[in-house]
């Protein structure tokens, strides 16, 4: 969904300062280090992704789902629900909002089911075990904790405006190269998902972000157009290096070997599902 | 908290699109309201999605011609919704008046409509399903649009809105030819119908049966479109030919309206949603200024 960014309860409520986040998290950076922490996140991105893409979620659904459970967690420990529940139920939840459309359950449930263990069985010990009656019982506790703020605002849209307007900028023989910036661009807010910064900066400020990123990748210059736009350049160069330092880390992040020992220091939570 | 205990049940008012509505009071603040239970009956989704879309959308909206969701309370497996209590909707209005309307309420009424919709539209949401029964009215005459169920936050121009939406009196043309990527001339179109009806003190504009029914009482009063003044129309997914009908008398149509009323109502009757009138630029016309009364609350 869309609508006026300023006034929103994204903007109003839903942006933090690093100091915030460190803040919230403090019971879960008694037991995992900020970068263990983000690791957990990254994998439960991946997770969400993994089972959006089989049930053909668009990729703005399953990036309004992360921010879901990013929030979530925010105001929560990563004990107090467990997350491979609170995954699929931000998917379910964001379908829903995001008018996708609501899928067979007995499929959704399947789908989780057969991700989980063909994907990510070395991260748990026991099958996907939850069903629907779990899943809304989980929604409802989302919507609560998120203060029924479920508009979400990505950088997409805000990307393919500024990659017209950089379009205009060029000369005829350069056209294509505002594809491939956008393209590119596209894949790093995809990225981005993976970091704090949707948690941090409002989305036009990631999309330009992700722009400059995109130029760094292609080795192209058009630090004309960027220095003309009246945008806090300070700013955005924050994203460029938290985007930049997330790649720094992919590169000897080994999912399979770390996340397995990050989960087993997270504590179980009190209540197991009904 | 538990809606139980915050709130003691007075009467039930009605049922909602997705749930029983009831009048109830807060038992702290004796404030009355109307609480909206959502039923969660169906296995299969949850919390609908019609109410979750009610409460996303209103989460951002705060106007006094909008009614306001004051709270959301849940506990085992059951959602309500607190919005301000209104006594009456527009249709029950309609009822007591016996036929006739004053003209300064006449103005009074829409204006606020108009100002509640202006606002919707500024923040980019689209009401999609307006209609008497969606508009209340609270006891000192202020108008609040209700019932935001199907309605939708819009600007991402990339895909299909939901077919049939809009209750076939109050649907524009576009749209009863199957038009998809609707925007907010859709709203502006039933607000000029139900201009008419209040102007009319309760007599439907346009009460059609069924789509071609509904199309040809909107083309006896319009005349026939031509491709010439709504170019594209006969590219419209379910276009059919209409026959041909010269424009109507809006003086017989809608008899109480003076001319500057008859002028804004045409502003926004235009088949083609290109050309219809916006909201704000409505709240700016004539027929609201040349008279100085105050238009934010009707003396009913």
């Amino acid at each position: 969904m869309a609508g006026n960014f300023w006034l929103s309860s994204h903007f109003q409520q839903w942006l933090f300062d690093r100091q915030d986040l460190i803040r919230e998290r403090q019971e879960d950076y008694q037991v995992l280090t900020e970068e263990e922490y983000q690791k957990v996140m990254i994998f439960f991105a991946n997770v969400m992704q993994a089972i959006g893409e089989p049930l053909k979620m668009k990729q703005q659904v399953i990036a309004t789902a992360t921010i879901y459970f990013k929030r979530f967690y925010i105001r929560n420990s990563l004990s107090s629900v467990d997350p491979l529940l609170m995954a699929p139920t931000c998917l379910f939840l964001a379908s829903k909002v995001d008018e996708f459309g609501v899928q067979s359950n007995n499929r959704f449930i399947e789908v989780c089911r057969n991700v989980v263990k063909t994907k990510f069985g070395y991260a748990f010990q026991q099958e996907f075990q939850y069903r629907m009656p779990n899943i809304f019982e989980c929604e409802f506790y989302l919507l609560e904790m998120m203060d029924c703020c479920l508009i979400v605002f990505h950088p997409y849209r805000p990307l393919v405006q500024f990659c017209q307007e950089l379009g205009t900028s060029l000369d005829k023989k350069d056209q294509h190269q505002q594809d491939l910036i956008l393209q590119t661009a596209w894949k790093t807010i995809n990225d981005t998902l993976r970091t704090d910064i949707c948690l941090l900066y409002p989305p036009y400020l990631v999309a330009l972000a992700c722009m400059q990123v995109a130029c760094i990748i292609l080795g192209k210059d058009f630090k004309q157009w960027f220095a003309e736009l009246s945008v806090d350049i300070d700013k955005c160069v924050e994203v460029v290096k938290l985007i930049l330092n997330l790649y720094d880390m992919w590169k000897t992040f080994d999912e399979k070997k770390e996340i397995p020992a990050l989960l087993a220091k997270i504590p179980k939570p009190k209540s197991s599902p009904r | 908290m538990n809606a139980r205990m915050k709130y003691e049940k007075l009467e039930k008012v009605g049922e909602g699109t997705y749930g029983t509505v009831f009048k109830a009071r807060n038992r702290e603040s004796h404030d009355v309201v109307a609480l909206k239970r959502v039923r969660l009956d169906d296995e299969d989704e949850g919390i609908p999605s019609s109410a979750l879309r009610e409460i996303a959308l209103l989460k951002q909206l705060r106007h006094k011609n909008i009614v306001q969701l004051l709270d959301v309370l849940h506990n085992e497996k059951k959602l309500t919704l607190v919005f301000e209590y209104c006594d009456q909707d527009l249709k029950k209005y309609f009822d007591s008046l016996n036929g006739s309307i004053e003209s300064k309420i006449v103005r009074s009424l829409f204006y606020q409509l108009l100002s509640g919709l202006a606002y919707c539209h500024l923040k980019n949401v689209l009401h999609r399903d307006l209609k008497p029964q969606n508009i209340l009215i609270s006891k000192n005459g202020e108008v609040k649009l209700a019932d935001f169920g199907l309605a939708r936050a819009f600007g991402i121009p990339v895909r299909c809105y939901s077919a049939e939406v809009v209750t076939l009196w109050y649907r524009p043309p576009d749209v009863l030819f199957g038009s998809k990527l609707y925007n907010t001339s859709i709203d502006c179109w039933s607000a000029g119908c139900i201009f008419a009806e209040i102007a009319n003190a309760g007599r439907p504009l346009f009460p059609g049966s069924d789509v071609e029914d509904e199309l040809k009482r909107i083309v006896k009063l319009l005349g026939t479109p031509t491709e010439a003044i709504w170019p594209g129309m006969n590219l419209l997914p379910e276009y059919k030919p209409l026959p041909e009908y010269q424009p109507g008398d809006f003086g017989v149509a809608v008899p109480t309206l003076n001319d500057s009323g008859i002028e804004l109502l045409q502003r926004f009757l235009i088949c083609n949603p290109a050309k219809r009138i916006s909201a704000a630029m409505a709240l700016k016309h004539q027929f609201f200024t040349e008279n100085d009364d105050d238009l934010n609350l009707a003396s009913l």
